[in-house]
């Protein structure tokens, strides 16, 4: 719990008790950001905003993971429109070295619109549910559903032509 | 699992284990990197690392600073922000860390530092090429030490270091370099047009006993004998400048209260004047 009524005047349990939450979840949340993007810099950037807005928050947040992974998903949503039309000038740390085999299955991934690679991440890294990507992308799950078969037809056909 | 499914799963899980599994810092210093970043009221506006700071490192484990010191570079001279930048990420492969720092930076060089073109991560590997600029007093016994430094030749750099009581400091070279930042020119072609330091830089700096500093370098215009920083709640500092060079430490939050820094003339003229707004006000 982020805000406790009990103590939503004590500036020292806010701030400890968030400091626990962004040493938790930080990780994940920046691999989720990174996967989607495919940015590192727009990744921790993207996470660093859901933080900020989880501090801002004045709602009593029981679930704060929850709560910030939904606000990952629409701002990188958010940087993905600024990005395609921005000239972006910040340097990408160097590419990692991988295996040719993630290599290739990454590039095709990145090639995806943004809205699949958000529901193939969702799925297939984060593991969530239909139900609970649905939630987090605020659509119905038919849409995820359709969303996740059409992004896996599509890395089939260039991959595994 | 279908086979494009798991190889899917593979990716991410490889793609994702390059993530840390823990973050460089706290929110708390993060979001003050960010205040800084986006209030762009650092005297240079370079607002600097707060990763390479040495408290992440026992003293026991701290390798020679012609290892160690990663540091990173305002260009003076010529030479284009993209080629400058990808240039030295690659020659130096900075972790993300630095990386970070560097990516900070890159968003905020440019803006009011005289001829700066751009920043780069460089490695002081030699000692031989270091001048003494000024010295002073820092926070909580600490000792703020500015010097330059040519690790190659046509690259003119800063290095500050904070201090603390008893470790060794310039001339008898730091063991560590807490933080800081250095203003030259980019190597190669670009470089012979770099003959003056300029610039300057800040740094957000935690003490052992956790509070937060900024620590900032500045070169002055020329002909400055003195220079005062007054700050919003009223408080002022005269730094000492040597070599055309001035630095001073001072708590995060009043550095981000806004200040004013003047620098004088010997005849008491004002030469330069820059009125900081509080952080994140614009």
């Amino acid at each position: 719990m982020i805000v406790d009524p009990e103590t939503a005047g004590d500036d020292v349990r806010l701030t400890a008790d968030l400091e626990e939450v962004y040493r938790a979840h930080w990780a994940a949340l920046v691999r989720l950001a990174w996967l989607t993007l495919g940015s590192r810099n727009d990744a921790e950037d993207v996470v660093q905003t859901a933080f900020l807005r989880l501090e801002q928050a004045s709602a009593q947040i029981d679930d704060p993971f929850s709560y910030l992974r939904r606000i990952v998903i629409n701002l990188a949503l958010d940087q993905h429109r600024r990005a395609s039309v921005a000239l972006r000038h910040r340097p990408e740390p160097a590419p990692p070295s991988l295996n040719p085999e993630t290599e290739e299955v990454w590039a095709n991934v990145q090639r995806l619109p943004l809205r699949q690679r958000q529901a193939l991440v969702l799925r297939f890294h984060a593991d969530l549910t239909f139900e609970q990507i649905a939630a987090d992308m605020d659509c119905p799950v038919g849409t995820v559903k359709s969303l996740v078969h059409r992004g896996l037809a599509t890395l089939r056909g260039a991959i595994e032509r | 699992m279908t086979n494009i499914e798991t190889r899917l799963t593979a990716t991410f899980d490889e793609l994702a284990a390059l993530i840390p599994d823990t973050p460089v810092s706290s929110f708390e210093e993060a979001k003050a990197r960010y205040a800084a970043l986006r209030s762009g009221a650092v005297l240079d506006e370079l607002t600097i690392q707060t990763e390479l700071r040495r408290t992440k490192r026992p003293r026991w484990r701290r390798r020679p600073r012609s290892l160690t010191t990663v540091i990173v570079a305002g260009l003076v001279a010529a030479g284009g922000v993209g080629t400058g930048i990808a240039a030295a990420a690659g020659a130096f492969g900075p972790g993300p860390g630095v990386q970070h720092v560097f990516r900070q930076l890159t968003k905020s060089v440019g803006r009011g530092v005289p001829g700066a073109k751009s920043v780069v991560p460089i490695t002081v590997s030699s000692s031989t090429s270091e001048h003494f600029l000024v010295t002073e007093p820092g926070p909580e016994g600490t000792t703020i030490t500015v010097w330059s430094d040519s690790p190659t030749p046509g690259v003119n750099c800063f290095v500050s270091e904070v201090s603390e009581a008893g470790d060794p400091t310039f001339p008898g070279k730091p063991t560590q370099q807490n933080g800081g930042g250095c203003g030259g020119a980019p190597s190669s072609s670009a470089s012979a047009n770099a003959t003056m330091l300029t610039g300057g830089g800040g740094s957000i700096w935690r003490s052992s006993s956790g509070a937060l500093y900024m620590i900032v370098s500045s070169a002055t215009v020329p002909g400055t004998v003195r220079v005062t920083v007054a700050f919003a709640d009223g408080s002022a500092i005269t730094p000492t400048v040597g070599n055309g060079w001035f630095a001073f430490g001072v708590r995060y939050n009043e550095w981000a209260g806004g200040f004013t820094q003047t620098e004088y003339s010997g005849s008491g003229a004002a030469l330069y004047t820059s009125k900081q707004p509080p952080a994140g006000s614009h």
